[in-house]
């Protein structure tokens, strides 16, 4: 951090891996992560459940042990405008979050605490980090206006079960930008909403990051919902990333098979050029206490090469594609599928 | 104001609700008592001097020729103007029986229950944050030998111990005669609110670090960490205020169980209060005493449970309003 360098990366993962020891054998939740965030990029993570998607960005802020996962092993290295994360003690990381790093969880209901106002719960973001009671009130209010949230004197002091699912996911944003972070880490905040609430929410967050110039971190099952946020998308399964690049190039020059499964799930638009009708992808999860020792996606994949299913492959720039188009796969999904139409 | 209103209606409504309860409690216990053998006669037909005729005409006297369901009915209707009817040891009348025992009864819960919440949410609250640390496992352990041992026993070890051994405590009773000073009295409290206390504090652990642990592993908690609130603060704001109102409900459920540990605490300690009233009374076969006490008792964990209720609906916002 000697000169303040536009070019450095915001967020800096390498080889991000999270075990958690179990009984049954350790679970590899998160094996050899690596990507870069800027300052100011929005970034949509997807993947199905236990894709290591949730957990890999609970880990880097510390917040593993409040989910039952005591005694998780995390390991890698995770630099956040160039100072290192992984394993910086309890003061240093709750300094950063909230402050420089906001997080939006989903699931409103359950992530408010029931018992305190929602101006309560706003202004505590605030206090936290040093601003005073009176001050921390009167900047709730203005979050509440900022997310929306019509009449914020009064709505302040109303509880969160007096607000609508939407309104809740609204106080949760309001709570995550409260400090204006540099990053901001969205945990499936549309997930719990039904699809036109989804837009408004949608719709505020790409304001609220041009208003305040910050970073953002979309995690999400939806490969639709990353279309309409996000510049840079990163597919995850089995606790590793498949394919990386522009949104533009991932889905339209789709190089993995994962991703044209997740592609081909999706109704609407943005999914109608990969299919023509909606397909599942088959097969289960694997079992992360047992990884499959190659390419995670190999048992469900109908394009698996005998390779696939011996070793892990890299992720690596695809050679023809645009750049920072990465993907990682032992096979030419491009080549085979034209195969396939000429069959 | 519309809370209050709506509070105001609520109590009418569980009133109402309690009133019900109360007569069918009363029933209950009326006809049961009459079921037991020995009968309220007992006590005069054992003793000697008693003919048959003198029988027969206690009988009528007390209204005992009748039909049990009117003797129910006046019974009820007698209570219901402020007549519990009279000891069959002594004549006095029942309500002011009780109304003599019941405050040493209240000094002796009161004091227990201090004791009980406070130890008890103290180990449940630090066993909780520790879960399965020494201090957990040794508070667990504890609770669960405090929770084996039978109260009475409990007590006479108490006794042993700290009065006969050590000698720091009186044996039982609540004062020496004509000694009214207060330390004198809190000396002579100390043995039966630590026994019943302990006990208490034991349950009181037990469902505190289950709440604790509950609350911990809630979405907001970590959303407060997320926000980079200080541990205590996370610990006090989200953790304890959620954690702590089942626990307004505990203190409705844990009233019987009080009055119950009392029973048998004030009949090893000698105490003279409700309790020891009513083992007395059951021991006299005093019909009137007895009826009375269950029914006062009645009232009491009613209108405790209610209480709790009321005081449920104020501390949780969600049953604000509705």
């Amino acid at each position: 951090m000697t000169t303040k360098d536009t070019t450095a990366p915001l967020l800096e993962i390498r080889d991000l891996a999270v075990h958690f020891p179990t009984p049954g054998g350790a679970v590899r939740a998160v094996n050899g992560v690596s990507y870069t965030l800027r300052a100011g990029e929005t970034l949509g993570i997807v993947g199905e459940s236990g894709s290591g998607k949730s957990v890999h960005v609970l880990a880097l802020l510390g917040l593993l042990a409040a989910r039952g996962g005591a005694g998780a092993i995390v390991s890698g290295s995770v630099r956040f405008e160039g100072q290192e994360l992984i394993g910086r003690d309890e003061p240093a990381l709750r300094a950063l979050r909230g402050r420089r790093i906001g997080v939006v969880f989903q699931d409103p209901m359950s992530s408010l605490n029931p018992v305190l106002t929602v101006g309560e719960q706003i202004a505590e973001a605030l206090t936290s980090h040093g601003l005073g009671r009176a001050a921390a009130t009167r900047r709730a209010l203005e979050l509440l206006e900022l997310v929306g949230i019509r009449e914020p004197q009064r709505r302040a002091r109303d509880y969160p079960h007096q607000f609508s699912g939407g309104m809740r996911q609204r106080v949760m944003i309001a709570i995550g930008i409260a400090c204006e972070p540099k990053l901001l880490i969205a945990d499936e905040p549309t997930t719990a909403l039904d699809v036109t609430v989804q837009a408004q929410v949608l719709d505020l967050m790409r304001d609220l990051r041009k208003k305040l110039g910050m970073a953002m971190i979309w995690i999400t099952h939806d490969m639709g919902v990353v279309a309409g946020i996000a510049e840079t998308v990163q597919v995850m399964y089995g606790g590793r990333i498949l394919e990386r690049g522009p949104v533009r190039a991932v889905f339209h020059d789709t190089r993995n098979a994962y991703t044209l499964g997740l592609l081909q799930s999706l109704p609407g638009a943005a999914g109608a050029a990969h299919r023509s009708r909606l397909t599942s992808i088959p097969g289960q999860p694997p079992d992360m206490t047992r990884p499959p020792p190659g390419d995670p996606f190999a048992p469900r994949n109908r394009f698996a090469t005998p390779r696939c299913f011996e070793e892990v492959p890299p992720l690596a720039q695809v050679p023809d594609g645009a750049p920072g188009h990465l993907v990682a796969a032992w096979y030419d999904l491009r080549a085979a599928l034209a195969a396939e139409a000429a069959a | 104001m519309a809370l209050a209103q709506l509070m105001l209606r609520r109590i009418w409504s569980r009133l109402a609700q309690s009133l019900v309860l109360l007569g069918i409690v009363s029933m209950v216990g009326f006809s049961l008592l009459h079921l037991t053998p020995g009968g309220p006669l007992s006590q005069f037909t054992d003793s000697p001097g008693m003919t048959q005729a003198d029988i027969e005409r206690i009988e009528r006297q007390l209204g005992l020729d009748q039909p049990l369901p009117l003797q129910y009915l006046r019974w009820a209707g007698n209570l219901v103007v402020g007549d519990w009817g009279r000891s069959y040891r002594d004549d006095a009348p029942v309500l002011s029986v009780i109304a003599g025992r019941m405050g040493q009864t209240f000094k002796l819960m009161l004091a227990a229950s201090l004791i009980a919440m406070t130890l008890g949410l103290l180990l449940g609250v630090f066993g909780a944050l520790r879960q399965h640390g020494r201090f957990d496992r040794g508070a667990t352990l504890a609770t669960m030998v405090i929770l084996s041992i039978p109260t009475f026993w409990f007590g006479l070890l108490v006794i042993y111990v700290f009065s006969q051994r050590l000698g720091w405590i009186p044996a039982g009773n609540a004062a020496p005669v004509g000694d009214s000073g207060w330390l004198v009295a809190l000396h002579h409290l100390l043995g039966p609110a630590f026994v019943l206390g302990l006990v208490n504090t034991a349950v009181w652990s037990r469902y505190m670090r289950s709440a604790v642990l509950e609350c911990l592993g809630q979405d907001y908690v970590r959303t407060a960490r997320a926000k980079g609130v200080a541990p205590w603060r996370v610990v006090v704001r989200h953790v304890l205020r959620n954690a702590w109102l089942p626990m307004i409900a505990l203190l409705g459920l844990e009233l019987p169980s009080l009055l119950g540990g009392a029973l048998v605490t004030e009949t090893v300690f000698t105490w003279p209060g409700m309790g020891r009233l009513f083992y007395d009374s059951i021991a006299n076969r005093d019909y009137p005493v007895i009826l009375g006490m269950l029914t006062f008792s009645a009232i009491l964990v009613i209108l405790g449970n209610l209480l709790a209720d009321l005081l449920y609906g104020l501390a949780d916002p969600r049953l604000r309003r509705r």
